[in-house]
């Protein structure tokens, strides 16, 4: 991939990925439909970004239909860190079928990433 | 398939072809293997393996096209591996022809490209044929990705498997997605697959990159151990895997993955690594046992040693003359560490003859189909070191000795029957050291070389006059002469010429030289005897006069005095009489045209030659010197008798000396001016006119150059 692309693909995931401020007094991130490996230091970047606002994290996954093993551990380790500084993480939007058909194949149903 | 999507991919693909080259190579060692030895288990294990893995990294790196064309390979070579297909002459000659269908589409570099064209249709339509694969219309264009995995083997019984798995930490970047292997493995039975978080580090310090995660899995399956294996075989390097039967089902596994969820991450890690100290291959140091370097930057790197040679050189010559104390010291410290690193960088350089010879298997293979004939290719030595240079350069030698083996050496069948000898014939290819050269034959059991009609055949073609006397080795010497092949062809005498004065040129460009030996009815051997390295040597500095040169120290003997009473009595005779033995000598200071007197008392150096002991007279022997062999350019390369010049550390260029070489014309023009053995003839003034005047000027016009270097 070409520098160019490679921005390319950063910005389109920096537009999906978004925080909005407003709904409340939560951030909300807003999952692209596919998150793997090219858009993994993104997607860490505006959780650590969210965790730092200190408000109750939202995060919308009804888009997403494809993901990797990078992301699903993203979200493990975000979930994780909100727990430890007492931030209320929330998923909205249920889980495309084939993201649960993918997690149970990888073993990953009982680890509550998409509680 | 998550492809590998970053600035890298090039490179990846890059290093995919370079590998899957590789794999190809062995892979074709291996079907030749299997072509003697139809059943063994083992060969087609490795073949099998060999297909997945290009499969597999092909569907990985985007070359889908190959991977699509390899699937089909290695669905037949599964059937062979469980003894569902029987693996005949067909079947390998159909998979080596789709080797090479494999090498081009690596070659075009067409990832995922237009579909494959008529010939690999061929190809793959019959490989389908046999392997009772067909399928009406059009083939699946299956992806690599996608491709079914065959059934698995049903010959064990239904066992639990525990497998673990720890991805490496590059997993992920490699393009390589855990799924699919998941998803693999899923398709040799029941699979049940808890993934492992433990590992994974606070947000903060999480690599997003990398994979953590690894999994525990039990398998119920019938599939042999290798089969789950196989699975993994592109990632295996990378990661951590064991497969063992399972005694006790997961649970134990489930608590501490739950147990751990309630502990702070680092702790864990902790505990995990305190319990499993090195379980994963990255937490230890990286190891890794080799690595790939560009050729050129290796050659680079030896010019670079071979500048710094030169300069420490001076830098001796400088300290002894400044007679310093410390400065010695350091200039010897220096000298040593100089002499280490030239050592090692020329070791860096060294590879084994294996792949040169192992790819002659195939050709042998290939002309013996072709000629009707039986041949078998032996191979000795193939771990044996040489100078890569030397290795590139001895591909064409070689296949062209061994064309003439098979064409010309080798008799067809019923001949071989009416003499008793085994059907099948043998070629042996052979490597082996010897001294400060290496030594490669090939050999057949074929009817040998008919010495008298390759002397009436030279004469004839007026090579020799009738009346030259010469022995059996000069005799087969002759073959080599450009143009001697057709001559050999039309008296039907067995042959050997085509392409026999390129072996001698192309063998003689390294320095090196050509010996056949052969009996008639019994075969030939042809040697080859090649230098170890090709950019620094020992040698022994001389002077003559005001001139330098450098003989090789492998060759040299030992020195002796000359005094103007031992050439008075030898009564103008070019001989010494050194402990009883009569040893005739060269004088350089004659050979070169160095016009000065000679001192009272001069030195004899002795050098060992094929053709015997013989002398050199100089000057004056100045020592030891690591002479980086610089090329004498185009305008010089008919003057065989000087391999090359050196730059001395008082930056005096010196011509590097070949005895052989030098020995070799001095005895020819002995010869033919019928003067018995003096070395320097008047024949040898008219024949070789030409050489010494190059060396004269070269040496004149180098001395000049490179003094002017010097001041400047």
């Amino acid at each position: 991939m070409s520098e160019a692309q490679q921005l390319d693909h950063l910005n389109s995931a920096q537009q999906a990925v978004e925080i909005s401020p407003g709904s409340g007094e939560a951030s909300v991130l807003n999952l692209p439909g596919t998150i793997d490996i090219a858009c993994a230091a993104e997607l860490k970047h505006e959780f650590l970004n969210a965790l730092q606002g200190g408000k109750r994290i939202q995060v919308k996954i009804g888009d997403v239909s494809d993901l990797d093993v990078t992301a699903l551990q993203l979200l493990w380790a975000a979930r994780r860190a909100a727990k430890k500084s007492g931030i209320d993480f929330a998923l909205s939007g249920e889980p495309a079928e084939p993201i649960k058909r993918q997690l149970a194949e990888l073993g990953m149903e009982d680890l509550g990433i998409f509680a | 398939m998550v492809q590998a999507d970053s600035g890298n991919a090039e490179l990846f693909k890059q290093s995919f072809r370079e590998e899957a080259r590789e794999i190809l190579a062995e892979l074709e060692a291996a079907l030749l293997e299997l072509n003697e030895d139809r059943g063994n288990a083992e060969t087609i294990g490795r073949i099998f393996r060999g297909l997945h893995t290009i499969k597999g990294s092909g569907a990985m790196f985007g070359f889908e096209q190959v991977a699509a064309f390899t699937h089909h390979l290695e669905s037949a070579f599964d059937l062979v591996r469980n003894g569902r297909l029987e693996a005949g002459a067909e079947l390998v000659d159909l998979t080596l022809a789709a080797l090479d269908q494999i090498a081009i589409m690596l070659d075009e570099g067409a990832p995922g490209g237009p579909p494959a064209d008529s010939a690999a249709w061929r190809i793959l339509s019959s490989v389908r044929r046999l392997a009772g694969t067909e399928e009406p219309g059009a083939p699946a264009a299956s992806n690599g990705e996608s491709a079914p995995v065959e059934q698995p083997g049903s010959s064990g019984d239904l066992r639990n498997w525990r497998i673990r798995f720890a991805p490496g930490p590059d997993l992920m970047r490699y393009g390589a997605n855990p799924l699919l292997l998941v998803r693999e493995l899923r398709q040799l039975g029941s699979l049940q697959v808890k993934a492992v978080m433990d590992s994974i580090p606070p947000l903060e310090e999480l690599d997003p990159e990398r994979c953590y995660v690894r999994w525990e899995m039990e398998l119920g399956t019938a599939a042999g151990q290798e089969a789950m294996r196989d699975v993994f075989i592109f990632v295996e390097d990378t990661c951590e895997l064991s497969i063992e039967p399972a005694e006790n089902p997961l649970e134990a596994a489930d608590d501490a993955a739950l147990a751990c969820k309630a502990r702070t991450a680092a702790q864990a890690l902790e505990e995990n690594r305190a319990a499993l100290p090195g379980r994963r291959a990255y937490d230890k140091p990286d190891s890794a046992s080799s690595l790939r370097v560009p050729a050129a930057k290796l050659d680079q790197f030896v010019d670079l040693v071979g500048e710094l040679v030169t300069v420490q050189a001076r830098l001796s010559e400088l300290a002894a003359r400044r007679d310093d104390a410390e400065m010695t010291a350091v200039s010897e410290e220096i000298e040593r560490l100089t002499s280490a690193l030239r050592g090692s960088s020329m070791n860096i350089r060294m590879m084994p003859i294996r792949s040169t010879f192992e790819k002659f298997r195939r050709l042998v293979h290939d002309l013996a189909r072709d000629l009707g004939k039986n041949v078998e290719l032996a191979i000795e030595g193939a771990e044996t070191e040489l100078d890569k240079t030397v290795i590139e350069q001895l591909g064409d030698p070689l296949m062209h000795l061994i064309r003439n083996s098979m064409d010309h050496g080798i008799e067809p069948a019923h001949l071989r029957a009416a003499s008793g000898k085994p059907a099948a014939a043998t070629i042996r290819l052979s490597a082996r050291h010897s001294g400060a050269s290496v030594l490669v034959t090939v050999e057949d059991d074929g009817r040998g070389i008919d010495s008298e009609a390759v002397r009436r055949r030279a004469i004839e073609r007026g090579l020799i006059s009738p009346e030259t006397e010469m022995t059996e080795s000069q005799i087969f010497g002759l073959i080599f002469q450009p143009g001697f092949s057709t001559a050999s062809q039309v008296t039907g005498v067995s042959g050997r010429g085509v392409g026999m004065d390129v072996v001698r040129q192309r063998v003689e460009s390294l320095r090196g030289d050509v010996e056949v030996t052969s009996k008639p009815g019994q075969g030939t051997c042809v040697t080859l005897r090649l230098p170890l390295t090709m950019a620094i040597i020992d040698g022994l500095l001389v002077a003559v006069g005001d001139a330098w040169f450098v003989l090789p120290l492998a060759s040299t003997l030992e020195c002796i005095e000359l005094t103007r009473d031992d050439v008075a009595r030898a009564n103008g005779k070019r001989l010494a009489n050194v402990r009883g033995k009569i040893i005739p000598y060269i004088r350089l200071r004659e050979l070169f045209r160095i016009v000065s007197n000679p001192p009272e008392i001069e030195q004899i150096m002795l050098v060992e030659t094929a053709e015997g002991r013989f002398g050199f007279v100089v000057d004056q022997v100045v020592g030891n010197c690591q002479a980086v062999i610089k090329s004498l350019g185009r305008f010089y390369r008919q003057v065989q008798a000087v391999s090359g010049a050196t730059i001395l550390g008082n930056g005096t260029v010196a011509l590097i000396l070949d005895p052989e070489r030098l020995i070799q014309d001095a005895v020819r023009a002995g010869q033919s001016s019928r003067g018995g053995r003096k070395p320097v003839s008047s024949g040898k003034r008219q024949t070789n006119s030409v050489g010494v005047k190059a060396l004269e000027s070269s040496s004149v016009g180098l001395c000049a150059s490179a003094s002017l270097q010097a001041n400047g």
